[in-house]
């Protein structure tokens, strides 16, 4: 009887050591993560700030074709980071929009550390023929330029293109960000 | 028998008209730097100027960028640097940052020579165009005046100049160069393109340049081999010796030789002068020069005396100089020629040294 509970009380204190290892490791292995999450969930649209019947791609192959193992993610392909260190961002990130058929919205978000750098690639981003709204925001450690983007391949009504502006307004005030460009009801705000 | 134009009082008059011209000008003006493009202050205010100008830059930006993309989509195998569905939503961007550096420049002249008649007008443009999808060693380039076969290019001499393009028929240049090695201390260099004469003919120029420094000074020597179909082959040699003192104050020397099979032997260019950096917007210069060439003998062709002034007059785009000086030509038995160059340089682009 004894032994047994001897025995008992050793599992759940060999349970218990390692319970806290492992709740240990997991908030070592967060704070030590160059790519929080925390950073894509505050940046990335939420549900009530994309027009209704967008979502959040899921479709792998449309991740894929995006270089993203998840959506939202970081862009973590050599490419991808190669381009952005010669435009002087030290991170960047996608987030996917739309049905599983096809991405009818884009957020790509870029961070520099130093201001001239990002006003340079948003002066650059708004020399583009693009459908783009670009937002700033500025942090302690640096700049996040956010950029939503429409594809130019297909055809948006003016009731879609009104909705996606009206949950970008409610995405700028939660945000608090600083509108750099619209060229997306071709209307330049600087 | 010769015969010899009286330096008489009228002569005397009309060449202190002209400097006190110059000098006129001059007081509103003084210099710029040496390094003539030291950086303008901030972007202020956009002025109706400053707007065009930057309507213009970015037109310049876009030229590089269409050329390097109809080129490369040619010739390029693509690669995946942007994945396409980025690339679509948003445009090319690292195109448009690699080609910053490509630039236009236009230079027009007004040189003012002795008697009224005489004026003349000159407009000059140089044009370097990156085009990173192809090589980031390669650029497009364009020029109104082919300076290799002139030994004191950086010296404006309107005669010399007349005479080498009678000579040679000169025309504007364009076409390609490849840098094989574009360090501070060495680099060279492979150009091949068309001369308009007016109609096209090819040209090949192979470049290098070596730069060093010795205490408080420093040498560049720059040797260059070309062949043009119509000219055929030639060789140009600089050395150059700069000593400066502090930031101010710069002293150079430099020497130039050109042999081709249009040249009168060797074609020969010296000069010495002096910079001084007054401030961050102006700058004076006098320069000292000779050249002439070693066929059929050893000949002096050619004397003259500048006193240059530079001035960076609006952003960092737009320089105004002002260059008076005297010429003494042999074919003139040494005369004295008085001139007035005054020039404007406009950027158009945007500038980096390339």
């Amino acid at each position: 009887m004894q032994r047994k509970t001897i025995f008992k009380w050793a599992l759940i204190l060999i349970a218990g050591v390692m319970l806290y290892k492992f709740a240990s490791f997991s908030s070592q292995d967060v704070s030590l993560n160059p790519f929080p999450a925390s950073v894509l969930d505050e940046l990335a649209l939420q549900q009530a700030e994309v027009p209704p019947g967008y979502k959040l791609i899921t479709s792998s192959n449309l991740l894929m074709q995006a270089g993203l193992a998840q959506n939202p993610d970081y862009l973590t392909r050599r490419a991808d980071l190669e381009d952005i260190i010669q435009m002087d961002g030290a991170a960047a990130f996608l987030a996917l929009y739309g049905s599983d058929e096809a991405v009818r919205m884009m957020l790509k978000g870029v961070f520099f550390r130093k201001p001239q750098h990002a006003l340079k690639y948003a002066e650059v981003q708004g020399t583009r023929h693009r459908q783009v709204i670009g937002f700033r925001r500025d942090t302690t450690s640096g700049i996040w330029l956010l950029f939503i983007a429409c594809d130019p391949d297909l055809t948006y009504d003016e009731a879609e293109l009104h909705r996606i502006m009206q949950g970008l307004e409610v995405y700028q005030r939660r945000l608090t960000l600083l509108p750099l460009f619209d060229q997306m009801t071709a209307d330049h705000v600087e | 028998m010769k015969t010899y134009r009286p330096v008489g009082r009228a002569v005397e008059l009309k060449t202190a008209r002209l400097f006190a011209g110059a000098l006129l000008l001059l007081s509103n003006i003084t210099g710029t730097g040496y390094a003539d493009e030291s950086a303008a202050p901030l972007r202020r205010e956009m002025t109706r100027m400053d707007r065009s100008h930057r309507y213009l830059s970015g037109r310049v930006l876009r030229l590089a960028e269409s050329i390097n993309n109809v080129i490369s989509s040619t010739v390029r195998q693509e690669e995946d640097h942007e994945a396409e569905m980025t690339g679509r939503f948003y445009g090319n961007l690292l195109t448009a940052y690699q080609v910053e550096g490509s630039h236009i420049r236009v230079t027009p002249r007004l040189i003012i020579l002795e008697g009224s008649d005489n004026n003349e007008y000159k407009l000059d443009f140089s044009a370097r165009l990156r085009l990173p999808d192809l090589s980031k060693r390669l650029r497009l380039y364009a020029d109104s005046y082919d300076t290799d076969y002139d030994t004191m290019e950086e010296i404006f001499s309107s005669r010399y100049r007349k005479k080498l393009e009678e000579e040679r028929s000169e025309g504007p240049t364009a076409g390609l160069t490849y840098f094989f090695s574009d360090r501070m201390r060495r680099q060279l260099s492979l150009s091949t393109g068309l001369r308009f004469r007016p109609e096209p003919s090819p040209k090949i120029r192979l470049r290098g340049r070596l730069r060093k420094t010795f205490e408080s000074y420093r040498a560049d020597l720059a040797q260059s081999v070309f062949w043009s179909e119509r000219d055929g082959f030639g060789e140009k040699t600089e050395f150059t010796l700069d000593r400066p003192s502090g930031t101010i104050h710069l002293f150079r020397l430099k020497s130039s030789l050109v042999w081709s099979e249009l040249s009168h032997g060797v074609d020969w260019g010296q000069y010495g002068s002096y910079y001084a950096r007054l401030s961050k917007r102006r700058s004076a210069a006098l320069k000292l020069g000779a050249r002439g060439y070693s066929h059929p003998s050893l000949i002096t062709d050619q004397y003259l005396l500048r006193v240059n002034f530079r001035r960076r007059v609006h952003r960092d785009w737009l320089f105004l100089e002002i260059e008076p000086g005297l010429d003494f030509f042999r074919e003139d038995d040494f005369e004295t020629s008085p001139l007035i160059n005054i020039r404007l340089d406009i950027v158009i682009g945007s500038f980096e040294r390339i």
